[in-house]
């Protein structure tokens, strides 16, 4: 009887669709093909994008890969919370490379616009310059979205699955899913501490020296609390069979696919291929 | 079957301090329910530590004697070999969940997913232990955003699924608030009914007294009483070191006054009015007792404000 109502959980659905933890960094489930790629797929295709635009050597190789990228997340569906990411770093990085390069890049020599202005007597932007920042403001947007899409599209825990199964240690998938679940603690563990230290009569909110002052007073607790966590998880993890060697099975099935060893070699080609196209440039 | 025995065991820290534990014989038969009790530092900890091994394979110091568990020898077993025997429930319900897992059933299968059992299994079986602790409906929930209590019975569902026969419980409901440790103690108190070897430590024992076969109290690393509840709380001097439940002082009390003359002390709140019903029917026949005037009190206390709150509103930044 118990057996039966086990079997007919779903736990692949399951685990998909439960509420995550509201951070920008949140897997969004989908079930689109970006979606369904094995997770070491995307982060191999994502690197050798990264790669590409990086020996690409101009803006536009680099622009039109975030456009074909924009689209690709548009598809699956999470174009928004990447979106927002890319917008909020992109908009002041890309306002200051402008600016600063188009300014001072030392190859300047084309003018693109000039203002008059009082004093210096005039401030001149130029096409050098403003194709240099364009260039290294589309190879972070290729690296940014690319990435961002690779994280929001795939579930930790299937991403710790396929590295385990391409041979990464259970340890090092243990530290990366660990980590993204460590901010949040220590975070209400912090708050926690400042809660009591206040209730005692802590000012936090004064000049910069009592509140470096209350600094200490709350990374001590902080750490030390956090130490004795370690142990006790330690010792948790230890009794869970965390060292054991042998086998492992793991709670999800994460398909490697033709189109999976396809793409993985299909982008190690594409580097192999820019970076030669580009040796012989320098050769010829 | 899986029998525990400690022989002349005694085990220093590597910081010092003494001796944690010193001289412990002692042997726990299998399927028993064992309560342990005593002041704090006095090496209640400790003595839980070694039962898994936790002492002396994670813990430096010295250990002199032997620990054997279903007749192994601990020094010479790994703790994860150790824990399909024994099962440790730690005192703090978050610090011993992975920290690696996005739903409870993750949280769950972790131990089972490194012990390499077929996939069906390893759902079925967790599965079976959330079920088996009352919370097969946190299943998708993700363990960071429980309640104490329920944090800890995830962490038990996690012990549980390993189908360890022994299960030790270090304080288990020290930080759960009353809700959450009656449900912690409802699911340990049916634990022995289920066949397991139990051995909680708890400074609170009334609730789990009356399901205890034996009691130990520790001090300063010795066993200093060991006997059923009865016998232990009614040593003389024992309060000194063991908070006794109400019940059992008004029961040794109701017999230093000599109001009842036979029978065991009161283990429980029940037994405990029972034994002063006949006490109350002839008090009541007897005359009216003397009460506090109610009225007298609701006024003194709204005419002297210590925390007033008057239309209060408070909405959080951000909500």
């Amino acid at each position: 009887m118990s057996a039966d109502r086990s079997t007919e959980i779903d736990v692949e659905a399951l685990i998909e669709n439960a509420d995550g933890s509201e951070s920008v960094f949140e897997y969004r489930p989908g079930s689109t093909p970006l979606h369904r790629l094995n997770p070491v797929t995307k982060l191999v295709v994502s690197v050798a994008l990264v790669l590409i635009a990086f020996t690409l050597p101009d803006f536009w190789g680099p622009l039109a890969l975030s456009v074909a990228l924009l689209a690709l997340v548009a598809l699956a569906g999470v174009a928004k919370p990447v979106l927002t990411i890319v917008l909020a770093v992109g908009t002041p990085l890309a306002l200051s490379l402008v600016i600063i390069q188009g300014l001072f890049y030392p190859e300047n020599q084309t003018v693109l616009v000039a203002f008059g202005v009082p004093v210096i007597d005039q401030l001149a932007f130029y096409v050098e310059g403003v194709e240099f920042a364009l260039l290294i403001l589309f190879r972070l947007t290729v690296l940014m979205i690319a990435l961002l899409g690779t994280i929001v599209t795939t579930h930790p825990k299937k991403l710790t699955i396929a590295l385990m199964e391409k041979g990464v240690s259970n340890k090092i998938a243990y530290v990366f899913m660990a980590a993204l679940q460590f901010i949040p603690q220590m975070q209400s563990r912090a708050r926690a501490i400042l809660d009591a230290q206040q209730a005692r009569g802590l000012d936090t909110t004064a000049n910069l020296r009592s509140r470096l002052r209350s600094y200490v007073a709350l990374m001590a607790p902080l750490l030390i609390g956090t130490l004795i966590a370690t142990e006790t998880r330690a010792l948790a993890l230890e009794s869970r069979g965390f060292t054991r060697k042998g086998e492992r099975t793991y709670l999800l099935d994460v398909p490697d696919t033709r189109l999976d060893r396809t793409l993985r070699w299909l982008a190690v080609l594409a580097v192999v291929a820019v970076v030669g196209w580009r040796l012989w440039g320098v050769v010829a | 079957m899986t029998r525990i025995s400690f022989e002349n065991v005694s085990w220093e820290y590597r910081t010092g301090e003494g001796l944690a534990i010193s001289n412990v014989d002692l042997d726990i038969e299998s399927g028993s329910f064992i309560g342990i009790t005593g002041p704090s530092d006095a090496g209640k900890s400790t003595f839980c530590r070694l039962v898994p091994g936790y002492i002396p394979h994670y813990f430096d110091g010295d250990l002199e004697g032997s620990v054997r568990v279903g007749g192994r020898e601990v020094s010479e077993a790994s703790i994860g070999e150790l824990a399909e025997r024994v099962g440790m429930l730690f005192e703090n319900p978050f610090d011993q969940l992975t920290g690696a897992s996005t739903t409870v059933i993750e949280e769950v299968a972790f131990g089972l997913e490194n012990l390499g059992l077929e996939r069906e299994t390893i759902v079925e079986r967790s599965v079976e232990s959330l079920r088996r602790v009352g919370i097969e409906e946190l299943i998708d929930r993700n363990p960071q955003r429980l309640s104490g209590g329920q944090s800890q019975r995830v962490a038990l569902a996690s012990v549980l699924a390993m189908a360890p026969d022994v299960l030790v419980l270090d304080e288990p409901t020290s930080q759960l608030d009353p809700h959450g440790a009656e449900a912690v103690f409802e699911i340990v108190a049916g634990m022995k009914d289920q066949g397991y070897t139990v051995i909680v430590v708890s400074q609170r024992l009334d609730r789990l007294t009356p399901h205890l076969d034996r009691l130990l109290v520790i001090d300063e690393g010795e066993i200093a009483h060991d006997g059923t509840p009865q016998e232990v709380f009614t040593t003389p001097g024992v309060e000194e070191v063991v908070d006794v439940p109400q019940s059992v002082r008004i029961g040794r009390r109701l017999r230093e006054e000599e109001y009842v003359d036979s029978g065991g002390i009161p283990l429980t709140v029940g037994a405990a009015i029972e034994e002063l019903r006949p006490q109350i029917e002839s008090a009541a026949d007897g005359g009216s007792a003397a009460t506090a005037d109610p009225v007298a009190e609701v006024e003194r206390s709204a005419n002297d404000p210590r925390v007033a709150f008057e239309n209060v509103h408070h909405v959080y930044e951000g909500v």
